[in-house]
């Protein structure tokens, strides 16, 4: 079975590596953007079944590449799962606003939960991908 | 009758008894008159008898014509006599007629001697017959004289008492008439007069005394009818004069009263002029320390007129004392709301305080600002202190210390946006740590020891409480700067009862300490406001009540309706608040002394962030506590409807 392929966007590298480790621990393909040029890029040259957006970031931040992916219908159907420090209801709104699939205060929730979020998000994309190659 | 009447009749039967007695005396000497010449008559016929009664005897000596002649002239002149109309009266008198018989004969005889001229004894004898008659008829003039002397005797003497009687008649007359005007007019008047004299000396029962119907009487019945106003007047004037005595006796007392007032008067202004002395001494003071305070003061009366303005407010609100004071506030400078909006009069902090006697200050925070206008419209924030001016219990004025915030804000804003990014900034790596840390627990990176272990958890809960902190301070940052957006929410309260069982049950439980709702009407009661944001009130009210009760001890949370709230309680019998930090439990970061002993996690910010939060709601935090190991009651009061402010 293809490994599912996972774009973490995050300039953090600390913050990356800690996903990066368990991601990869759980069977996952891994790859990892430090801002949002470099993420879109990846989006474009491997096709990622699910991102994690950070949102503050240099150059280009997560808003840019949640709207370069969502306004793609190549792309739209792409999980983007917002880990992020904003808290503020305005940022989260604005985020599910442009496509978000779910959004993390990274500091409230333990990694594991972001960990499931993925396998739960994943366990449906491996359909969807199913499907999309058959088109 | 009247007087004239009586008195024309009393001169008329005097006039009359003068008249009679007048033509008693006219007849009188008629009568008299008469006689005399009657007398005179007779004596003259008997003189004339006589000159007869020799003329005989020498014609009887010569018988010559013209003896004869003579003698018939002369017996002529006595018929003439005795036929003059001053006899006429005795026509029918005897004697009389004896005469004028007497004297006839004596004519014939004559006649009858003169035709017979016989001889001288013839004539003798003739002559001595005429003699004879001639004799007679003077006897008989005699006793016609008698008669007539007698009969004038008797008028004189008639006429003489008659004269006499109406001369008394006459002079009773006068007298009873002098009497009758004395009874009549002069009496009358003596008695008037007395009256009168009575009455001036003071003696009003004085009457004259009314017997007749005349004029007097009427005079009299009039003065007395005066007499009788003149008693009743002079009475209500007595009376008057009385009262007027006693107003002037009054009239003393006070003007004694006011010289003494005017003496007191006097002193005081004495002492008030000391007083003013010490008061311009006293007000230059103030003046010094209104200039001094650095921030603009308003008072306004309770008419709502500006009575004081110092030169820091001139300054803030461009006006010229001159032109402001006495003015009604509302007009002088005007106040918009954190929108923009301009606040009605009613809903001026200046307005309000007058009409509710309770101090006003401008809310915590950035978020409720407040903008006064300057004259020439620019605006800027304020900080407004509305201070009531209580006399007797009465609100009398307000005085509205205000400053310009300008600065302030703008400090605060660089503190707030410092601090979020600082938050933030902090955030990223305190996640980083946690995750971190996690990913080492779950063995991603190999095994680690139990000893690992337990250090990687003490680290976890170490970044968890600055998590936390961080956390708790971005929420108060967002809420000062505004950044909650109040809804609106009908619910009842039996569902925030509900949500608070479910979301405290497990810490409560966790702490070991008893739950106990107190709600009463749970189906009924409902609530207009912001449903998240008395939820995230009373969660911190009910944590804050749990963390602070040791195990074993129970929390009540409870909620009263009252006319225009609802009022919520959460009741513990915790650790209580010290007296002496009461004041300052609503600041932020501030900690009681024995809340830092109890639970060192706490972050200052949970009672901060409540007061935040119910500001937004028009809700108002209260509590009540004894002091230390008392147990503490927090009282959260909602309106019932989300517009009405408390």
């Amino acid at each position: 079975m293809t490994k599912n392929r996972i774009l973490i966007a995050e300039d953090e590298e600390f913050l990356a590596l800690a996903l990066k480790d368990n991601l990869e621990t759980e069977g996952y393909l891994v790859d990892v953007a430090a801002n949002g040029d470099e993420a879109v890029a990846f989006v474009r040259k491997n096709r990622p079944s699910l991102i994690l957006l950070d949102l503050l970031m240099p150059k280009k931040d997560g808003f840019y590449v949640l709207e370069e992916v969502k306004k793609n219908p190549e792309w739209k159907l792409i999980p983007i799962v917002v880990l992020s420090n904003l808290g503020g209801d305005a940022e989260i709104k604005r985020a599910f606003e442009m496509g978000a699939d779910d959004y993390f205060v990274k500091s409230q929730h333990p990694i594991e939960e972001v960990i499931e979020k993925v396998h739960e998000y994943l366990t449906g994309e491996e359909v969807t991908k199913l499907s999309a190659s058959k088109e | 009758m009247t007087i004239k009447q009586k008195i024309q009749l009393n001169v008329g039967v005097i006039v009359v008894a003068v008249l009679v007695l007048s033509a008693v005396f006219v007849v009188r000497s008629t009568m008299v008159q008469n006689a005399e010449n009657s007398l005179a008559k007779i004596a003259e016929v008997v003189r004339e008898t006589l000159t007869l009664s020799s003329l005989t005897e020498k014609y009887v000596e010569n018988p010559s014509l013209e003896i004869g002649q003579e003698w018939l002239t002369t017996h002529e002149g006595i018929d003439n006599v005795l036929r003059d109309k001053a006899l006429a009266g005795y026509q029918e008198n005897s004697a009389f007629q004896e005469l004028k018989k007497h004297n006839n004969t004596i004519r014939s005889l004559f006649i009858e001697l003169h035709n017979n001229a016989g001889g001288k004894n013839l004539r003798e004898r003739v002559a001595g017959q005429i003699l004879l008659h001639a004799k007679s008829f003077v006897d008989d003039s005699a006793k016609l004289e008698q008669e007539i002397f007698n009969e004038s005797e008797l008028v004189r003497q008639r006429s003489t008492f008659t004269f006499f009687v109406s001369l008394e008649i006459l002079f009773a007359l006068a007298i009873g008439s002098a009497f009758f005007v004395i009874r009549v007019v002069s009496k009358p008047i003596t008695n008037l007069t007395s009256v009168i004299k009575r009455i001036e000396e003071g003696d009003f029962s004085a009457r004259v005394s009314v017997q007749n119907d005349d004029e007097i009487g009427t005079l009299g019945k009039a003065f007395n009818h005066l007499t009788e106003k003149l008693h009743s007047r002079t009475q209500a004037l007595e009376a008057a004069k009385e009262k007027d005595k006693e107003l002037v006796k009054k009239l003393d007392d006070r003007i004694a009263d006011l010289e003494g007032a005017r003496k007191a008067m006097a002193n005081l202004f004495e002492d008030l002029e000391n007083e003013q002395q010490a008061l311009s001494q006293g007000k230059a003071k103030d003046d010094a320390l209104l200039e001094s305070i650095g921030e603009g003061m308003v008072a306004v009366d309770k008419d709502k007129n500006i009575i004081m303005i110092n030169h820091v407010a001139e300054n803030l609100l461009g006006v010229q004392r001159g032109e402001v004071v006495g003015k009604h506030y509302y007009g002088v400078f005007a106040n918009e709301d954190a929108d923009g909006h301009i606040i009605p009069e009613d809903k001026r902090p200046i307005s309000i305080v007058l009409a509710t006697g309770e101090k006003f200050t401008t809310p915590l925070g950035l978020a409720t600002a407040y903008y006064y206008i300057k004259k020439d419209g620019t605006k800027f924030p304020v900080a407004i202190t509305v201070t009531p001016v209580i006399l007797a219990g009465k609100t009398v004025g307000v005085i509205d210390v205000f400053r310009d915030v300008t600065k302030e804000k703008e400090l605060e804003k660089l503190r707030v946006d410092f601090l979020a990014l600082a938050s933030h900034q902090l955030r990223t790596p305190l996640s980083g740590t946690k995750w971190l840390i996690e990913t080492v627990l779950r063995g991603v990176t190999g095994d680690t020891t139990k000893k690992q272990k337990d250090y990687l958890n003490q680290l976890h809960s170490v970044n968890e409480q600055m998590i936390k902190l961080v956390s708790e301070m971005l929420n108060v940052l967002v809420l000062e700067s505004n950044g909650v957006v109040v809804k609106k929410d009908v619910f009842q309260i039996s569902k925030l009862f509900e949500e608070m069982g479910q979301l405290m049950g497990p810490l409560a439980k966790k702490e070991g300490v008893g739950i106990h709702v107190a709600l009463e009407n749970p189906g009924t009661l409902t609530i207009e406001t912001d449903f998240q944001i008395v939820r995230d009130i009373c969660q911190i009210l009910i944590a804050n009540a749990i963390g602070y009760s040791q195990d074993g001890k129970e929390v009540t949370f409870g909620a009263r309706e009252e006319p225009d709230t609802v009022d919520f309680y959460v009741k513990d019998s915790g650790i209580g608040i010290p007296k002496e930090e009461q004041a300052l439990i609503f600041q932020r970061f501030y900690r009681a002394s024995n809340a830092k002993d109890f639970s060192p996690g706490g972050t200052g910010l949970g009672l901060y962030k409540s007061a935040l939060l119910a500001e937004k709601i028009g809700a108002k935090i209260t509590f009540e506590s004894a002091g230390t190991g008392a147990g503490t009651t927090f009282y959260l009061r909602v309106p019932k409807h989300a517009n009405d402010m408390i």
